[in-house]
């Protein structure tokens, strides 16, 4: 009679975990149909042909089964385990953003000079390329990034007091921005390397879904250790970073992912004597979240390896770091199966959970196990040992993104401080005054005079940009960006603007003190940088804030752009 | 403790009540603002059954469906009441604050 209405009906509870539907189907069967039937056989008849379960009733026990799997405290070993494993995992997501979103914001801090020591050390203004998923040079994007470093360690903490849904709304609005950030770079600049889509859904979407595992039953994460991780893993990780790259041997240091690889796989090394031993009752999930990382950071270290389809170098530091992680990894698997393999219909510290014993109990070749891992262990460590040294002796090729040293330019570049004046009606200068060719400002019409002293810089790297990948991006952090708008001036009302295409100028570190105090003085006087390269001049849009790293950025028109390249470094 | 859980323990106070007895007794003790779905109600008494504030009182066949009756246990009903008057304390503190009359005793 009810036969449609209850097949239906049971179709969606098959959502549900078997054990849980052993336990409830008849029972949330009965109270469904309660709902529709009215116990005239002629309407429920009719009931049951037409009726089904409402969208409501069905996103319930969704909800219902995502909280099962995921399971609470009073779900069953297996999945308890599964559920704590992927809260822990999202934990530790959150804490890598979270690190860098602090990062990001000590290094806006020091470039503004807030910590009242002069600025921050020439390179360091350059992010890593961790923190954001690209790069933006300024604008609302830059806001954006900020907001979303923000963001993280406001989720990262509302994990920890337990407020699951302002933490789970929040990284829904990061990733959301993200995405608009990576969309917005796809299809106005180059097309967004392979690294960042996979950073946005390896680090940013995956671990957002993950959340959903933070649920009301959810046990509250122990928020002391995880809280003193934040700084400990900035001073472990972001700050020896930003060592290396203030000694200017930022060459060495691995990529995002790379860096994902070691972090697991040293997480891994350290939680495999527990995983093998089986002290601590929590080592089974650790080793399930540890494996759950490994596979998202593998994943994320072969796609990104697209990334140097020309530098069959940096692929093969990519398969060593992959190596490294998959091997490490390997310590803590057998313990994860077993975590994973527990009895679904025991529960966790439930009355039926009959065996005392925690799951997956060492079995006799557990001291063979333990002794190969800790010669596993001291071999990877007395590698990572060799690495070290000879990244500090300098004979080893670089760990990450190649970066092209300063090389002698062909014409050297010469910045000046000028001062601005509006043009006279008549279009003439005042005295004193001449009008500068200044390619992609917004503003033409503007007249320049020459003071203070000029500048030269012989030595620089000159790549074609925006020059997104790792270290030599033009920073996050960094307003002063030349020529940042695009060209759009009012001689051209109807055309469209034209493409315009970056030219990134990297200077040596020794050149960040003359580049600073020549932009300080410009800054200081309201004015704008004169440049003069073979004997051509350009003017450069006014300074906004000083130049605090030894690079800067000038997007004009591509044929004056590419006219620059050719000056710049053409041999002849 | 959420309000879901809250009202469900309070459609049990006065006697034991079946599945959809419970829905149908929140939705009326809220006053329409609570109308617990299947999937919600089932994670309530699963979360409840577990931590032991209610347990299963008894089963009656009702056209040719097993209905279960759940009651309020012992425990149960402490927690209620001390969680009603920690939300009648918070209620009187906000009445306070707002300037606001003393809520009249109910009953």
């Amino acid at each position: 009679m009810n036969g449609n209405l209850e097949r239906r009906y049971r179709r969606v509870l098959r959502l549900l975990p078997g054990y849980y539907r052993e336990q409830w189907e008849e029972d949330m069967v009965a109270a469904f149909l309660d709902g529709w039937l009215t116990g005239d056989p002629e309407a429920d008849e009719y009931i049951s042909r037409v009726a089904g379960p409402s969208w409501a009733e069905i996103a319930s026990v969704i909800g219902l089964a995502a909280r099962q799997y995921l399971g609470g405290a009073s779900a069953p070993r297996r999945y308890f385990a599964w559920g704590q494993a992927i809260r822990l995992a999202a934990l530790a997501v959150a804490l890598v953003h979270a690190v860098f979103g602090l990062d990001t914001f000590v290094r806006l801090a020091w470039g503004h000079r807030l910590f009242g020591v002069p600025a921050a050390p020439a390179i360091l203004g350059t992010a890593p390329p961790a923190s954001l998923s690209s790069a933006p040079t300024a604008g609302i994007w830059l806001t954006a990034a900020y907001a979303v470093a923000g963001a993280w360690i406001v989720i990262y903490l509302a994990l920890l007091w337990g407020r699951y849904r302002a933490a789970q709304v929040l990284a829904a609005l990061a990733v959301v921005t993200d995405l608009a950030a990576l969309l917005q770079h796809q299809f106005t600049g180059q097309a967004a390397p392979w690294g960042f889509w996979s950073f946005w859904v390896l680090v940013d979407l995956v671990p957002a879904l993950a959340m959903a595992a933070f649920h009301r039953d959810a046990p509250p994460a122990a928020r002391r250790p995880w809280l003193l991780a934040l700084p400990a893993t900035y001073f472990l990780v972001a700050v020896p970073q930003m060592a290396i790259q203030a000694t200017s041997h930022f060459f060495w240091l691995p990529d995002f992912s790379g860096l994902c690889c070691l972090l697991v796989a040293i997480a891994c090394l350290a939680h495999a004597p527990r995983a093998w031993s089986q002290r601590g009752g929590d080592s089974g999930v650790w080793s399930l979240a540890l494996t759950l990382l490994a596979a998202v950071a593998a994943v994320y270290r072969l796609v990104s390896l697209a990334d140097y389809p020309h530098n069959p170098h940096l692929v093969h530091v990519g398969l060593a770091e992959l190596l490294i992680l998959v091997v490490a990894a390997a310590l803590v698997t057998p313990d994860a199966a077993r975590t994973q393999a527990a009895a679904p219909h025991l529960r966790a510290g439930g009355r039926n959970d009959k065996t005392t014993a925690r799951p997956g109990k060492p079995g006799r070749a557990v001291p063979a196990f333990s002794r190969q891992s800790s010669v596993l262990a001291g071999a990877l460590a007395a590698v990572g040992l060799v690495l070290i040294v000879t990244i500090f002796t300098e004979h080893v090729p670089p760990l990450g993104p190649e970066v092209p040293s300063p090389g002698r330019l062909a014409a050297p570049i010469v910045l000046q401080p000028v001062l601005t004046r509006a043009a006279t009606p008549a279009g003439g200068c005042p005295a004193g005054y001449v009008t500068l060719p200044a390619p992609g400002d917004p503003s033409p019409g503007l007249c320049y005079r020459r003071f203070g002293t000029p500048v030269a810089f012989t030595y620089a790297v000159v790549l074609p940009g925006p020059v997104r990948v790792s270290a030599v991006a033009v920073p996050a952090g960094q307003p002063a960006v030349p020529g940042g708008q695009p060209a759009v001036g009012p001689g051209q009302p109807d055309s469209p603007p034209p493409a315009t295409s970056g030219l990134l100028i990297a200077l040596p570190f020794t050149e960040q003190a003359a580049l600073t105090q020549v932009t300080t003085t410009a800054y200081d006087s309201r004015g704008a940088l004169a440049m003069t390269v073979a004997g051509k001049t350009w003017a450069l849009p006014r300074v906004t804030a000083p130049f605090t790293i030894p690079q800067f950025q000038i997007d004009w028109p591509r044929h004056q752009t590419l006219q620059l390249q050719h000056l710049l470094v053409s041999s002849g | 403790m959420t309000g879901q859980a809250f009202f469900v323990l309070t459609a049990l106070a006065d006697g034991p009540r079946h599945g959809y007895g419970i829905v149908g007794e929140v939705t009326e003790l809220s006053q329409g603002r609570v109308r617990l779905k299947i999937g919600s109600l089932y994670g309530v008494l699963d979360r409840l059954t577990a931590e032991k504030l209610i347990e299963p009182d008894r089963e009656e066949a009702h056209d040719g469906r097993l209905r279960r009756y759940y009651r309020l246990t012992r425990h149960g009903r402490l927690t209620l009441a001390e969680e009603a008057e920690l939300r009648a304390a918070t209620a009187r503190v906000v009445r306070a604050r707002l300037g606001l009359p003393r809520a009249e005793p109910a009953g």
